[in-house]
């Protein structure tokens, strides 16, 4: 790597390394974990860098190297991935007033699905991509990505009792 | 109704907000020697690749752009902006709408100078318009894009209050007693979208009905300028806590820009809608961006230029200068070939805010 390479890279990493922990922390909900993820797409990414800095597309590709870690990372760890033992209680309907209360509640929830739904939500939710992009981004198919987001909403709805059902908001 | 997709979606982004900075070249730092090596062999393939997108990029960035819709700046603007002692609640539609300081708190009101002045299409001196009952001095305002309004608010704690004034008329349509921070009227007149204490509001000025776009955190010391409509009235650029969003009418994300923020509304906007003004936070430079390509233009600075405000046709402006000897110069997209386009006759008054119409057709500002 030249010079300028390193100096692109590391002002790329400077730039766009707190966005990009965002979105691992997201996907793995643990920080360290995020550090790591986000390490390991850095280290594929500036093997790379000659490349995809030419094509401007290195957030792209670092992005879509988090994605598919995560993915294979659920995957070898499917039959071993374990599910919190600790049930949330739902919460009353009636306690529903208070909005900090409620993102409370939203945030331990969504911590408590497992990897593959909340990867799911967050690219759908937080990246805003559709879910054909979804499912591209993590190499599955349109109908897993459905069934994992509606799977993922409806454990939301069992753990957040004050959710009401949704009538609109159907992901595209 | 909020939907529980749009909860989860607020819980992601608070979450994600909540992540602090780490050093994430710490393992890299600790295998430079190895990745050195693995991209000497790289790099001769890269130069050639890099010239070959440079040629490609540079060849793209010179063709003719084509101009849909485009927004025209004014024509034949007056060389220099002056002040009359004329004072009129209806000066009609106005070529520029200029700022000149705001109000001193220390100075109880009614006796402060109201510091918004227009300049009428029939040319002449500036205007003096003055501030309404509800809206006695204007926190924001600005010029509609066809000249023929302005928008304007109060956004005291104790008395918040949002109006948009017909400048034909001087009538106002009020939008009620809301704490509305930026607002910005729509290229058609019909919407107005400003930062509210949740985050960005629709008004609809026919009814002054509203409703919530786009969920951002927003104090009292909100930045303005983070929000504007683009030519066609069908996206809007919208400041958040780390950079800005580009969103459509319904508050779908279309791109977000990290680190960069939007110059002055709805004026970042170039009219042909394919480029955006904007200030990089990170590298303390203005660039202009081209959303829907991808390429960014840094953009040199000109001299004795104090922030640049926007576009007039393909240039963009700069207030230059200091007080007592204001102007208004543009530049190409590089911020290179500097003109000036027009002097203020304005004493040595500190200048807050300047906006233009810009479907008055005519020729490019020089």
């Amino acid at each position: 790597m030249s010079a300028l390479e390193d100096e692109e890279f590391r002002g790329f990493v400077a730039a766009r390394g707190l966005a990009l922990l965002r979105t691992a922390y997201l996907l793995t909900g643990d920080e360290q974990l995020a550090e790591d993820l986000v390490q390991t797409a850095l280290e594929k990414a500036v093997t790379h860098w000659s490349s995809i800095r030419v094509a401007a597309a290195a957030e792209s590709y670092v992005r879509r190297t988090m994605y598919r870690e995560q993915v294979s990372i659920w995957r070898r760890r499917r039959v071993r991935e374990l599910v919190s033992a600790t049930i949330p209680e739902p919460r009353s309907a009636g306690a529903a007033g208070d909005e900090v209360e409620d993102r409370i509640t939203m945030r331990d929830a969504l911590l408590q699905l497992g990897r593959r739904q909340r990867t799911v939500l967050v690219l759908r939710y937080f990246e805003d991509l559709t879910e054909q992009q979804v499912a591209d981004a993590l190499g599955i198919s349109v109908g897993t990505v459905k069934s994992q987001a509606h799977k993922a909403l409806a454990q939301l709805r069992s753990t957040c009792a004050d959710l009401a059902p949704t009538t609109g908001g159907d992901p595209r | 109704m909020t939907t529980l997709e749009d909860r989860v979606r607020h819980a992601l982004h608070d979450m994600a907000d909540d992540v602090q900075p780490a050093h994430l070249l710490s393992r890299l730092d600790r295998h430079e020697g190895r990745i050195r090596r693995t991209h000497t062999r790289r790099r001769l393939a890269a130069v050639v690749a890099a010239v070959v997108a440079a040629v490609g990029i540079g060849s793209v960035l010179l063709l003719p752009i084509d101009q849909p819709n485009i927004i025209e700046p004014v024509k034949n603007p007056p060389k220099v902006f002056r002040l009359s002692d004329t004072t009129s609640v209806a000066p009609g539609r106005a070529l520029l709408a200029v700022t000149l300081a705001r109000p001193n708190p220390a100075v109880a009101d009614g006796e402060h100078e109201d510091p918004l002045y227009v300049l009428p299409l029939t040319r002449g001196a500036a205007v003096h318009l003055p501030g309404s009952d509800r809206v006695p001095y204007s926190w924001s305002s600005e010029l509609s894009a066809d000249g023929t309004r302005l928008i304007r608010s109060n956004e005291s704690y104790v008395d918040p209050h949002l109006e948009v004034v017909e400048l034909a008329t001087g009538r106002s349509d009020d939008l009620g007693d809301r704490k509305a921070y930026c607002p910005q009227l729509s290229s058609d007149n019909g919407t107005v979208v400003a930062y509210g204490p949740s985050g960005v509001q629709v008004f609809d000025v026919g009814t002054g009905s509203s409703r919530s776009l786009y969920r951002v955190k927003v104090t009292q010391d909100f930045p303005c300028g983070g929000l504007g409509w683009s030519p066609d009235g069908r996206r809007l650029v919208v400041r958040t806590d780390s950079g800005s969003v580009v969103i459509d009418r319904l508050g779908t994300v279309q791109l977000r820009l990290p680190d960069s923020y939007a110059v002055n509304s709805s004026m970042s906007w170039a009219p042909d809608g394919r480029r955006l003004l904007l200030y990089d936070r990170l590298h303390g430079e203005y660039e202009v961006v081209r959303p829907d390509a991808g390429s960014t233009l840094a953009m040199r600075w000109p001299t004795d230029a104090l922030r640049p405000l926007g576009w007039a046709g393909h240039r963009v402006v700069w207030l230059a200068g200091a007080p007592g000897d204001y102007r208004l110069v543009t530049t190409d997209q590089r911020g290179r070939d500097v003109k000036t386009w027009m002097r203020f006759d304005i004493g040595d008054k500190p200048i807050e805010a300047v906006s233009w119409s810009q479907d008055l057709s005519g020729t490019a500002a020089p």
